[in-house]
């Protein structure tokens, strides 16, 4: 059985350097305008009375149930036996169904070649043994992949239960 | 010496198959040391991305050394030598070759050198892209001892000061596994500046270190600080000097280290003792429990590393708040010691100053450094305050300056007062400037070069950085007719005539590291080279001072005619010197603020860096913006009393309601005339360069701290 493979922030650990994007952008050759990882910076709030800056990063889930698959009227979305849900560029009508039905709000329209596109995970590199860009540049290594019980492992039970809140 | 994990490169190119050619070298998109795998596909740059084997940051990278491959091949980079062939700055030029523009060049320094002397030339760079050995060798072959670069008031005003007072410039040591970081003045984890990466503090502290931050702003790190101190900008000597009196009268400090190891103990009680939690709460405006707090967590955990940036350094008092650093290392015993703040060697190779020949500059040259008189501790490193030379282009006095020479800088943007550096770069009889792209400085030039960046030339990276490593950076691919500055100062000295210089730049390097045993072809296939790494030299040697100690009581400063015991002096333009401009000027200006993707002028024409952030941003409190009916987002007009600039509003909680903190470096590389809008929003048209704002020992300018006034802007940019 092929194990389920993640992608997890721990946002409360990431510093808004960006390098998760334009490793991403680099990666997928992505023009200006379309980003598959997203770095929000939150305005500053209290949490138990001390001033925080934080951000918020967005990014494809990788959904237990993708309303995106269910969505694509041409089947052009798949989710692989690892979890991993992938759009095929030569399938996609274009008609942004996904984009719509997309909960996390991450599938980007590329108008140059008129499809729906999204994080990968990166798989070409999963399939030579490497991290995703992302989790490879992040400084603070505060993003996570490998299966759930790995990245369970690094951050705690808690926020991959969370994860796994998200994604059902 | 250890030389570099020699990491088989057949490992590397089967982990990254695919990529046709997979090079190990050194990213420079900033001040550089981070270790990187260069995919090559058809003789073309296809990826940048980390080296996981690299120590210093472990196969992560930041957003402007991934994007660098934009820069490299952006179709706005300069790629032949061009003449001007109108009015200086109306934006015309022809194109010429190599040798019309070198010779060009030397002719116009032969005559400079002949009818004024050779100080009459100036030799300028920015932050310097690590040609700073070469641009001073051609310097010192010239005969010329006026050069300017960012380093008074960044970096080499920390590396005189520790020279000075404990014999070298001590760094923050990760490796030594830190238990609390004082993070003072600096946003690492989005610049990476100088021998650190965020990546080394992140990890501290996830393995648990505690962290003070002192920050005007509310950072990642603020918020995540155990204690964050929001200090009032420009008293940080005054913070520093309380943190020690804490420290002393809790009898916090380490008593044998201050037995043996420090000079003028009893004068340093006295000072400090002058910094009661009462007076630095009412200059620093930080409430006394907070600095109590500190001083305690530093000097109680063990050990306790100090890692403090350039905002502390660019102005009055850059001098004495660096040494106040190190001094508080040292009484705690955290100087020289693993985990604290410790000294590394480069390995046993020439320094920048024996490569740059600084002993060839006959003794009656070096007495014509602009400023020496009056900056003696620049004076000490060769260091020239820019403002002297602009007032020597502009008046003539104490000389003409008839002639410079600007390498990877652009100070139209990125020095005090741009109105005076245009005009003084206006009226310079000769300039010639090199650069990736022509920028509002290079407009003004009368011969402009196309630069090399560090994937188009072989050389030695982190030469001038303490953290003892050494980086090869490999040639790569070739630009159009770019050359690497290295290339162009090693021609330029040769056509001068000037002996001393390599039969080519490899050549050069190899000189560099011939007391290693080694040559640049041993080298260049190396991840990297690094000296030992050793503990409590002091022990066996003492500090390489007059007294042999760290000197709290400075004999050197003292010989030089300065108060040998650090002091907190007001800012020129503060609430507490000018009362009487707050009614027009109420608030305090921060001017430096990082962005990610940005290195000071460069990379706005990046389009991945550029598009996340496309406008220059001015940080509000909601207070004080809705005083002015300044929304998130409006255009804002900043005013000081030597002009007026427009940011766009961040309406923040994180900063103090009496404070505005704008960015600098801006310049519009998108608008098509010369000037490419230089003036609408560059924080330099508001500073100010007037002497008595400077250090008076390092010469320090003060870019960071002013008053101002806000309104909402009508117009849009």
């Amino acid at each position: 059985m092929v194990e389920e493979r993640t992608l997890v922030v721990d946002s409360a650990a990431c510093v808004g350097c960006l390098a998760c994007e334009i490793a991403c952008k680099q990666e997928n050759d992505l023009p200006v305008g379309s980003s598959w990882i997203r770095v929000h910076q939150d305005a500053p709030y209290d949490e138990e009375g001390r001033p925080q800056t934080r951000y918020l990063v967005t990014h494809c889930m990788h959904c237990r149930r993708p309303r995106c698959m269910e969505a694509c009227p041409e089947d052009a979305i798949t989710k692989r036996e690892d979890g991993v849900v992938l759009i095929d560029a030569q399938a996609c009508s274009g008609c942004m169904m996904c984009i719509e039905a997309c909960p996390f709000g991450v599938i980007r329209f590329d108008d140059e070649r008129g499809v729906a596109q999204k994080c990968t995970l990166c798989v070409e590199r999963l399939a030579d043994g490497l991290q995703p860009a992302c989790v490879a540049a992040c400084l603070s290594h505060c993003i996570h992949s490998g299966t759930p019980a790995e990245v369970a492992e690094k951050i705690g039970e808690s926020r991959v239960r969370l994860w796994y809140k998200s994604i059902v | 010496m250890t030389r570099g994990i020699d990491s088989d490169r057949d490992r590397v190119s089967e982990k990254l198959k695919g990529a046709e050619e997979v090079i190990r070298s050194n990213c420079r998109g900033c001040h550089g040391g981070c270790g990187v795998l260069v995919h090559v596909k058809n003789g073309t740059i296809t990826k940048i991305e980390g080296d996981p084997d690299f120590p210093t940051n472990r196969g992560t990278m930041c957003s402007k050394g991934l994007a660098f491959k934009q820069l490299v091949y952006h179709p706005d980079r300069l790629k032949h030598p061009l003449r001007r062939a109108g009015k200086k700055g109306e934006g015309k030029w022809e194109r010429i070759s190599w040798d019309e523009a070198l010779d060009t060049i030397i002719s116009k320094l032969k005559q400079v050198k002949s009818e004024n002397g050779a100080e009459s030339i100036v030799m300028a760079q920015g932050t310097s892209r690590e040609y700073e050995s070469f641009l001073s060798r051609f310097a010192s072959l010239l005969g010329t001892p006026n050069v300017i670069g960012a380093g008074h008031m960044c970096y080499l005003s920390r590396v005189a000061i520790s020279l000075v007072v404990c014999g070298r410039l001590p760094i923050a040591d990760y490796d030594g596994n830190p238990q609390c970081i004082v993070v003072w003045g600096n946003n690492v984890v989005w610049t990476n500046p100088d021998e650190y990466t965020g990546e080394n503090l992140m990890r501290a502290l996830s393995n648990g270190a505690k962290l003070i931050v002192v920050d005007p702003r509310l950072t990642y790190l603020a918020g995540r600080a155990d204690i964050w101190i929001q200090i009032r900008p420009g008293t940080d000597t005054a913070l520093a000097l309380g943190m020690a009196n804490v420290i002393i009268e809790e009898k916090l400090f380490d008593e044998e280290f201050v037995s043996k190891y420090v000079h003028g103990w009893d004068e340093f009680v006295d000072r400090a003792g002058e910094y009661s939690l009462e007076r630095v709460e009412e200059i620093t405006w930080v409430p006394k429990e907070k600095i109590q707090q500190a001083a305690r967590l530093y000097a109680r955990t063990k050990p306790a590393a100090i890692q403090w940036g350039v905002a502390i350094e660019q102005g009055r008092n850059c001098t004495d708040t660096n040494r106040t650093l190190i001094y508080l290392a040292a009484i705690t015993g955290n100087l020289d010691a693993p985990g604290g703040n410790a000294f590394f060697l480069p390995p046993p190779m020439q320094t920048i100053s024996q490569f740059a020949l600084h002993d060839k500059l006959p003794a009656q040259q070096r007495a014509k450094l602009l400023g020496g008189d009056t900056f003696k501790l620049a004076a000490r490193i060769d260091m020239v305050t820019p403002k002297m030379v602009w007032n020597a282009i502009l008046t003539g006095r104490p000389y003409p300056i008839r002639a410079m020479l600007i390498h990877g800088s652009n100070p139209v943007v990125t020095r005090a007062n741009a109105q005076e550096v245009y005009r003084a770069l206006s009226e310079v009889e000769f300039l010639s400037v090199s650069d990736f792209f022509m920028t509002p400085t290079a407009e003004l030039a009368d011969i402009v070069l196309p630069a090399a960046t560090w994937l188009e030339a072989d050389y030695l990276g982190g030469f001038f950085l303490r953290s003892g490593y050494i980086f090869p950076r490999r040639k790569i691919v070739q630009i159009g007719e770019c050359w690497s500055d290295f290339k162009m100062f090693h021609e330029l000295g040769k056509r001068m005539g000037q002996e001393g210089w390599g039969e080519n730049v490899e050549a050069d390097l190899d000189g560099i590291l011939a007391p290693a045993g080694l040559t640049w072809r041993e080298i260049r296939d190396k991840p990297y080279l690094r000296g030992p790494v050793e503990y409590h030299k002091h022990e066996k040697k003492g500090f390489s001072t007059p007294t042999g100690k760290v000197e709290l009581y400075s004999t050197v400063l003292e010989g030089w005619g300065y108060d040998p015991l650090p002091q907190h002096h007001e800012v020129p333009e503060s609430p507490v010197s000018r009362p009487d401009m707050l009614e027009e000027y109420p608030y305090i200006l921060i001017t430096g603020a990082r962005t990610p993707v940005f290195y000071h002028s460069e990379h706005r024409q990046i389009p991945w860096l550029r598009e996340q952030h496309p406008d220059p941003i001015v940080e509000i409190h909601p207070e004080a913006a809705k005083k002015h009916a300044i929304n998130e987002g409006d255009w804002v007009r900043i005013e000081t009393p030597r002009g007026s600039i427009r940011q766009r509003a961040r309406v923040t909680a994180g900063i103090d309601p009496r404070v505005v903190a704008i960015q600098h470096g801006w310049w519009f590389p998108e608008v098509n005339t010369p000037d490419h809008g230089w003036t609408v929003s560059n924080s330099n048209v508001l500073t100010e360069n007037d002497l008595e704002g400077h250090d008076p020992a390092v010469g320090a300018t003060n870019l960071r701290v002013l008053l101002c006034r806000i309104a909402r802007a009508e117009e849009a940019r």
